[in-house]
């Protein structure tokens, strides 16, 4: 006998009916807020409050860190300590490890011991340990079950569940926690779905940040379009890609403090884990770069792609340059974007293609060491590159198609 | 009577957390900064979203009175305390963590650039949050007063 799933809970409902007696219910005041937390009318504004405490905590704390001590620490001290040291200028190898001998900051020396130490340690840590200490205190509060609640319906749409919106939070903030915070979803399937949209739809926050100071009056346009593109491309995924999206049962835990001890354990085994395991993989992904660029690879890449973006996509020729250096920092690229000149429309294009063309080194790196436990490297990154190629040439051409019919691009 | 001053200080606050978020929500739309009696400001990156968050709060609050059980108004004013206190908490923690790195040269500010920097406006979140604080203090104590705040429910 085989029953659908909406029978199967229906007999669930009568056996719990039949067999399962309820007594009194005690409630307090703290009983009647945790059911207010996964109400619609009241869950939702409370979840956008909580998500707003969240994004300002960690523009406070990393900004703290990265823009009061760590740009200081690189630029003034460790870039030209290292200048003046490192022998064989002019060599590869200081190509490589300290990159341009002229630059004058961290952010465009593009060396493993200087960009990407900077990327690693000054931009990544800090935003690390922010996220980990608000996910950290969201989970032992009770409060991120009921989260996952009420975005459950939302999510199913397209094929994944309530606890993907983990990934998608942290992603807000730092793409390479939101990575390595796949490996809670159940199945090969969610997981790789999961890397593929955030690492292309999801801006972090260092791109947001610079989004909102240079071009303020397109950032709600470009978010909103990329919004929409990871529910769709989700939509579209969920139906190609083989595999289980289960449905999931979750026990939701009565609200309490969370413990010190506990958030310290926790926050000491991410940050551990993420010395040991991103850091290396970070720097490796900057030496790759490096490696590229020194064998004209990424110049015979701008070359062939010129065309391709002054046509199908509308946007300056000149934009192929931060698109490649986005591939080392996004913020940066949208930075160097707002130099060229071009019409408002053709910039909300380069930023969105910005966003979509392909992850940041530091999230390509995370996708490369999480694809292992999500179906091998190749398949994933195969799987990812085949998926970036479709989503930049639908995602992008459309919103030239779109500008055009509106008469703007 | 203390109950009466009870809801009189939920509806009154009600109404000045909604229309500090109506007004968040405006000026984003317009783009525009006010600044009210050189004391409060109405700026930043995510007024919208401060505008929704206080708007709602607001809302809340104003709607607990229509509910009768005491238990369920003092959650769902907590509620609207918790939205707050996030919105002006963070304005308070962004106040003191850019006070603290120095200018130019120096590591860390001066003790006049430490000072100056908590100078104002602030965010009208700053003063509503002491606000929400005392009345979910007040609303304790007459809860406690009232011997204590369980009441139960038959279940399902």
């Amino acid at each position: 006998m085989k029953f659908t799933t909406e029978e199967r809970w229906k007999l669930i409902d009568r056996i719990a009916r039949e067999t399962i007696e309820y007594g009194g219910e005690e409630t307090t005041t703290k009983s009647i807020l945790a059911e207010l937390t996964v109400k619609p009318a009241t869950g939702i504004p409370f979840a956008v409050a909580i998500l707003y405490g969240f994004w300002s905590f960690f523009g406070s704390f990393a900004g703290f860190f990265t823009d009061g001590f760590f740009v200081r620490i690189f630029d003034e001290y460790w870039l030209p300590w290292l200048q003046g040291v490192f022998p064989y200028e002019g060599s590869w190898l200081y190509y490589i490890l300290v990159g341009d001998p002229e630059a004058t900051n961290s952010f465009e020396a593009f060396g493993m011991l200087t960009s990407g130490l900077f990327v690693a340690i000054g931009i990544v840590l800090p935003a690390i340990i922010a996220f980990y200490f608000i996910i950290t205190l969201l989970e032992d509060s009770g409060y991120m079950p009921r989260l996952a609640v009420l975005v459950d319906t939302f999510l199913h749409k397209i094929g994944l569940h309530g606890f993907a919106v983990v990934p998608m939070i942290l992603s807000l903030g730092c793409n390479v926690p939101g990575v390595e915070s796949t490996r809670t979803l159940e199945t090969k399937k969610q997981r790789f779905m999961m890397m593929i949209l955030l690492s292309i739809f999801i801006p972090c926050g260092a791109q947001i940040g610079v989004m909102l100071s240079l071009i303020p009056e397109y950032t709600g346009y470009i978010m909103l379009y990329l919004m929409v593109g990871f529910f769709v491309f989700g939509f579209i995924l969920n139906r190609v890609i083989p595999g289980k999206s289960p449905e999931i049962i979750t026990d939701v835990p009565p609200f309490r403090a969370p413990e010190p001890q506990n958030v310290q354990r926790k926050m000491m085994t991410k940050i551990k884990g993420f010395f040991a395991d991103a850091i290396p993989f970070v720097l490796l992904g900057v030496g790759l770069v490096n490696v590229l660029y020194l064998g004209g690879v990424i110049d015979w890449l701008s070359d062939l792609f010129a065309p391709v973006f002054t046509t199908w996509f509308g946007v300056p020729k000149e934009t192929v340059i931060p698109l490649i250096s986005g591939f080392l920092r996004k913020d940066l690229a949208v930075a160097q974007l707002s130099a060229i000149d071009m019409t408002g429309f053709q910039l909300i294009t380069s930023v969105v293609l910005i966003s979509i063309y392909f992850p940041c080194i530091a999230t390509f790196s995370m996708i490369v060491k999480e694809g292992r436990k999500s179906g091998g490297v190749l398949r994933v990154l195969g799987g990812s590159l085949l998926v970036l190629g479709v989503v930049v040439f639908l995602w992008g051409g459309l919103l030239h198609l779109l500008g055009m019919l509106l008469g703007v691009a | 009577m203390k109950d009466k001053l009870i809801r009189l200080a939920i509806f009154t606050l009600g109404l000045i957390v909604i229309s500090v978020g109506l007004m968040e929500l405006l000026l984003s739309l317009t783009g525009e900064t006010l600044v009210v009696g050189g004391v409060i400001v109405f700026s930043g990156s995510f007024m919208l979203w401060r505008g929704l968050v206080l708007g709602s709060a607001g809302v809340f609050m104003v709607f607990a009175l229509r509910i009768q059980n005491p238990v369920e108004v003092k959650a769902q004013v907590l509620l609207a305390s918790i939205m707050i206190s996030i919105v002006g908490g963070m304005e308070v923690l962004d106040l003191i963590l850019s006070s603290i790195p120095g200018e130019g040269s120096r590591w860390i500010s001066t003790a006049g650039e430490f000072v100056g920097a908590y100078g104002g406006p602030y965010q009208p979140a700053v003063f509503l949050l002491p606000l929400s604080l005392i009345l979910v203090v007040a609303m304790n104590r007459n809860m406690a007063d009232h011997g204590g705040e369980t009441s139960h429910e038959q279940g399902r």
